[in-house]
């Protein structure tokens, strides 16, 4: 990074902190802190909540899924809307009705204590690991791109997040959201503005997304009904719903977002905003990736963008690399020709000299992608305990080798406003969670207001410090942004089961609602064991187990 | 479930349905 990017960056990043800590001066109480002090509107929630959800694996994942996949991972957002309707139509209106603080609260006055704290205490654990992740996640990658050290990242980061979520609560998180919001909204949008710049001359935008098209890219909606295909219409609007339910309607973290709105009108509009605009923003983002594709069907991509772990492998086993090196240039060679005779059959062949084009095209790239393959054996064998994933490497290697001095810093400003939104919301969350339903519900039910807000400030810093903690721990987990989605789907069933149970079965009372919760979480906690069931299918099954055993159970107590 | 709400959430469906069409168009024209 060059000098006018570390000023761009940190700019950016001071910037938005400094206009966080001004927005929420003066005093605080534990309503405001917890809260946010019921003055939010609707696009402050809309912003904030889509900021949650977003972390630094958003951005620098999914362009690269896109460059290796193809759009089809758009589909998985298709329920995302839906789920925002049902949860405007029932269980918000619902939170307001009892004024809680967490969602945990409603599960005491459906169900009975124990089984709020044991769905509380999922949260924490589930929401404490996962905050760790958020941090190291793109620690690792920024740290091997950038040559930085990874633990004055971590801790660098994580300090910053804990320092604007512990004097600002609630509201800070919120109004800090909104302009994180923006600049990765911006930062995308010009980085797609520039890829589309960087096209050669004489190829227009139709003839590169084209090739990309030839080679099976652009295929966004695929209405098969497969269940060996991870990305269909079907799975999107039937899985992505599930998923969405759960987090948008039981993790604190999203709910806390909404509970600020200055009334349940703002609330409401808030997550349908989101729904509005989170299948276009998931499009844009994994459409850059698509441009960047686009981008190496005219340019020579190198064999493996992790150029750390290439340059180590090379070291390792230079006969092999050297091998694998010429016949990727030849590979390569061979295919930058069938790229010039495919756009020179579509601009004046006919329907089987383009097909025959594509043809010869196709098999140019396979040639190309074995080789690729190959090459990641090599990175993998090299190194083993590595982050295997190249294509979280994708995108940010572009923008570090093309994008112009300042865009970069914009970029990995992007990125970690990512980070520290999506953990400040699991920071500011933690903290109410432990304060509401377990300090003040068991400890201390009656102290005064000051005395919850600094529980509530000193247990946002316990989470913080944990967070790091894990996180600083975290380099010895393989694969870790496999990790960050699994630990989410190893919880969310349980939590979503009991919340549809309290909800539409109104005749399960609060014990069989308890140890339901508890079967079907140890279920999907042996199937994670000893299984090989794709991590997509937990929530399905933990919901399912739970509504089930609820039933049976409350029935053998009714008898 | 709220009346005053119901315009905003077939709205929202609807915009859902035209977004999915629009992809299929484009996958289509792409294929």
């Amino acid at each position: 990074m060059s000098t006018l990017d570390w000023w761009v960056l940190a700019g950016t990043l001071l910037a938005i902190v400094a206009y966080g800590a001004w927005k929420t001066r003066g005093a605080q109480t534990a309503e405001s802190y917890l809260r946010g002090g019921h003055d939010s509107r609707w696009y402050t929630i809309g912003l904030s909540i889509m900021a949650t959800q977003a972390s630094a694996i958003t951005f620098l994942s999914m362009p690269g899924q896109a460059y290796e996949d193809g759009l089809g991972f758009v589909q998985f957002y298709f329920g995302l809307p839906i789920a925002m309707v049902i949860l405007s139509a029932t269980i918000v209106p619902l939170y307001y009705r009892l004024k809680v603080y967490t969602a945990y609260e409603y599960l005491e006055s459906r169900f009975d204590l124990k089984t709020r704290l044991l769905t509380a205490f999922l949260f924490l654990l589930q929401r404490g690991l996962a905050a760790g992740l958020s941090i190291y996640a793109p620690s690792i990658i920024l740290s091997t791109m950038l040559g930085w050290s990874l633990t004055w990242t971590t801790l660098a980061m994580g300090l910053v997040v804990v320092a604007y979520t512990v004097s600002g609560g609630t509201r800070a998180v919120s109004y800090t959201q909104t302009s994180q919001m923006a600049v990765m909204l911006g930062g995308m949008a010009l980085a797609a503005a520039f890829v589309i710049w960087r096209l050669p001359a004489g190829v227009s935008l139709g003839e590169a997304v084209g090739v990309a098209g030839a080679l099976g890219k652009m295929k966004a909606v695929d209405f098969s009904a497969r269940f060996d295909t991870r990305y269909t219409l079907w799975s999107g609007l039937g899985g992505g719903l599930f998923v969405a339910l759960a987090y948008f309607g039981t993790d604190q973290s999203q709910v806390q977002r909404y509970l600020s709105g200055a009334s349940l009108r703002e609330s409401r509009m808030g997550l349908l905003f989101n729904g509005l605009v989170k299948v276009p923003m998931q499009f844009l983002i994994l459409f850059v990736g698509i441009l960047v594709f686009a981008y190496y069907q005219f340019n020579r991509p190198p064999l493996v963008f992790n150029e750390v772990e290439a340059a180590h492998a090379r070291t390792v086993q230079p006969a092999s690399w050297q091998a694998l090196d010429t016949a990727y240039e030849a590979a390569a060679g061979a295919k930058d020709a069938q790229v010039r005779a495919w756009l020179e059959a579509s601009r004046s062949g006919g329907r089987d000299a383009v097909a025959a084009a594509r043809g010869e095209l196709v098999a140019a790239d396979a040639r190309v992608r074995a080789l690729r393959e190959d090459a990641k054996k090599l990175v993998a064998q090299a190194s083993p305990r590595g982050e295997p994933n190249d294509a979280d490497y994708i995108f940010l290697s572009f923008v570090l080798h093309h994008f112009p001095s300042g865009l970069v810093g914009l970029l990995v400003a992007v990125i970690l406003c990512a980070a520290m939104s999506a953990t400040a919301s699991a920071l500011n969350a933690l903290g109410t969670t432990t304060v509401i339903d377990f300090y003040k519900r068991l400890h201390r039910p009656d102290a005064s207001d000051r005395h919850y807000l600094v529980a509530a400030q000193g247990f946002t810093i316990f989470w913080g410090l944990v967070a790091i903690a894990f996180a600083a721990l975290a380099s010895h987990l393989d694969n870790l942004i496999q990790a960050v989605n699994v630990l989410g789907s190893l919880f969310y069933g349980p939590m979503l089961g009991v919340f549809l149970v309290g909800f539409f079965i109104k005749r399960v009372g609060g014990t069989a609602a308890f140890w339901a919760t508890g079967v079907a979480q140890a279920v999907v906690l042996v199937i994670f064991a000893v299984s090989k069931v794709s991590f997509l299918w937990y929530n399905v099954i933990g919901c399912g187990v739970l509504v089930a055993v609820a039933v049976g159970l409350n029935a053998a107590i009714e008898k | 479930m709220d009346d005053s709400f119901k315009g905003a959430y077939a709205a929202v469906l609807g915009t859902l349905a035209l977004l999915i069409a629009l992809l299929a168009l484009l996958s289509q024209a792409y294929a």
